[in-house]
């Protein structure tokens, strides 16, 4: 069966249409409760991970390095999730990294600002200026998240198969819709999407397995064979292929592993002039 | 149905057809491969295969064309589609006219052994209702 990946700016009722299509369609419906879980697995703090997503702000904020960090884990996670199917997910920015299989259905929300800055004057218990202002922060610090990782506007409706404006639709047909259009056979998964699947499971997991090491480390993955990138200086490459193998061999999945290594110019540059 | 299953094997690249031959006749299929689709079309308007392997990029006719030509001439029949171009667009593509799988190349004939026995088990399992939102 398939997964549907719901995106909505916050205060768009993204989370009760993502619940209620799991329950019509008796799929598991997986939101930001699972950073918890992240948190807890790879040892992580709750409030920086939340941050990194671009939700609620730390007073110190998330630097792009350690954004990267976080959320290669929780893409980890995520994905080994959704590779289970019958799965509506939202609140996880899960349609960033599941852009090309065909058996996700990706579903954007829309709503106009006042009725955003109403839902959050009523949940805030604030004034309207406050409530704009707090929505405008947070409107912010996610599109500056999907910029910086996935290089990508939310928002933008060629990143979707379908946009809901829930001005004109209400939530209940809303419901409808996204339940009928997972339905087409368009949105069935194939050997073609699960192996997309598959493989992008596994990058993942060797990727967050290298991060804290290795985190420039690109990594792609075909059928458990396994590809990783990265850059060093030259007098230290074969200590640093031989790190990467040996962390890299750990995760569960990987028959082959390859480890490339680029010239690390800017390093090498750094230490000339040292 | 037959304990044999019928299969077609189109591919324009020979070579494809001459692997994946002994890798199905292995596990009891009956195979017939074909390099030109011309003379596979042919072949499907004369015979109703259970299963139908077809590249899709080829050049004078499509693998799209030769899905709708077996649609046209048997909705029982299984038609795996494969392909070196894998992309999101036109995987869904195959899937809305009615492929019954899609698959990437390069695959082992082991990969393919699977998605046939796949479409056996469908062939021989109750059709499914027919849904208004289907294709």
């Amino acid at each position: 069966m398939s997964v549907i990946a719901i995106s909505a700016w916050s205060h768009c009722h993204g989370e009760e249409i993502a619940r209620r299509v799991a329950r019509k369609l008796n799929f598991r419906s997986l939101g930001p409760e699972l950073l918890g879980e992240v948190a807890d697995r790879w040892q992580l703090p709750l409030p920086k991970l939340v941050a990194a997503l671009g939700k609620q702000q730390t007073l110190l904020g998330v630097t792009p390095r350690e954004r990267r960090r976080l959320l290669a884990y929780l893409e980890a996670a995520v994905l080994e999730k959704l590779a289970q199917d019958k799965v509506v997910t939202w609140g996880l920015g899960a349609h960033f990294y599941v852009m090309g299989v065909s058996h996700v259905l990706k579903v954007r929300l829309v709503l106009d600002w006042e009725a955003r800055v109403r839902a959050m004057m009523e949940e805030g218990g604030m004034n309207e200026a406050a409530a704009a202002k707090a929505l405008k922060k947070e409107d912010e610090a996610r599109a500056r998240m999907a910029h910086e990782i996935y290089r990508k506007q939310e928002d933008d409706p060629t990143l979707y198969d379908l946009t809901i404006n829930l001005m004109q639709i209400d939530i209940e047909q809303a419901v409808e819709i996204v339940a009928e259009a997972v339905q087409h056979k368009r949105f069935k998964p194939m050997t073609f999407s699960r192996k997309l699947m598959k493989d992008q499971v596994l990058a993942t997991q060797v990727k967050a397995e290298l991060f804290s090491r290795h985190p420039d480390a690109q990594v792609s993955a075909d059928g458990g064979q396994v590809l990783v990138t990265v850059p060093a200086v030259r007098r230290d490459q074969e200590k640093k292929i031989s790190a990467v193998r040996d962390l890299a061999r750990k995760v569960k999945g990987v028959a082959s592993l390859k480890v490339e290594v680029v010239n690390d110019f800017l390093e090498e540059a750094a230490e000339s002039m040292r | 149905m037959s304990d044999t299953l019928e299969v077609l094997v189109l591919d324009d690249e020979p070579i494809v057809g001459k692997r994946l031959k002994p890798a199905l006749a292995k596990v009891g299929c009956a195979v017939e491969v074909f390099d030109s689709p011309a003379a596979a079309l042919a072949r499907i308007a004369e015979k109703e295969f259970d299963v139908v392997v077809t590249d899709i990029r080829m050049d004078e006719i499509d693998g799209m064309q030769v899905l709708e030509a077996v649609n046209r001439k048997s909705l029982r029949t299984k038609v795996i589609m494969i392909t070196g171009y894998a992309m999101m667009s036109l995987a869904r593509e195959a899937m809305e006219k009615g492929a019954f799988d899609f698959i990437a190349k390069p695959f082992t004939p082991e990969d393919l052994r699977e998605v046939i026995g796949r479409a056996a088990q469908a062939l021989r399992s109750p059709a499914e209702p027919p849904s208004a939102l289907a294709g």
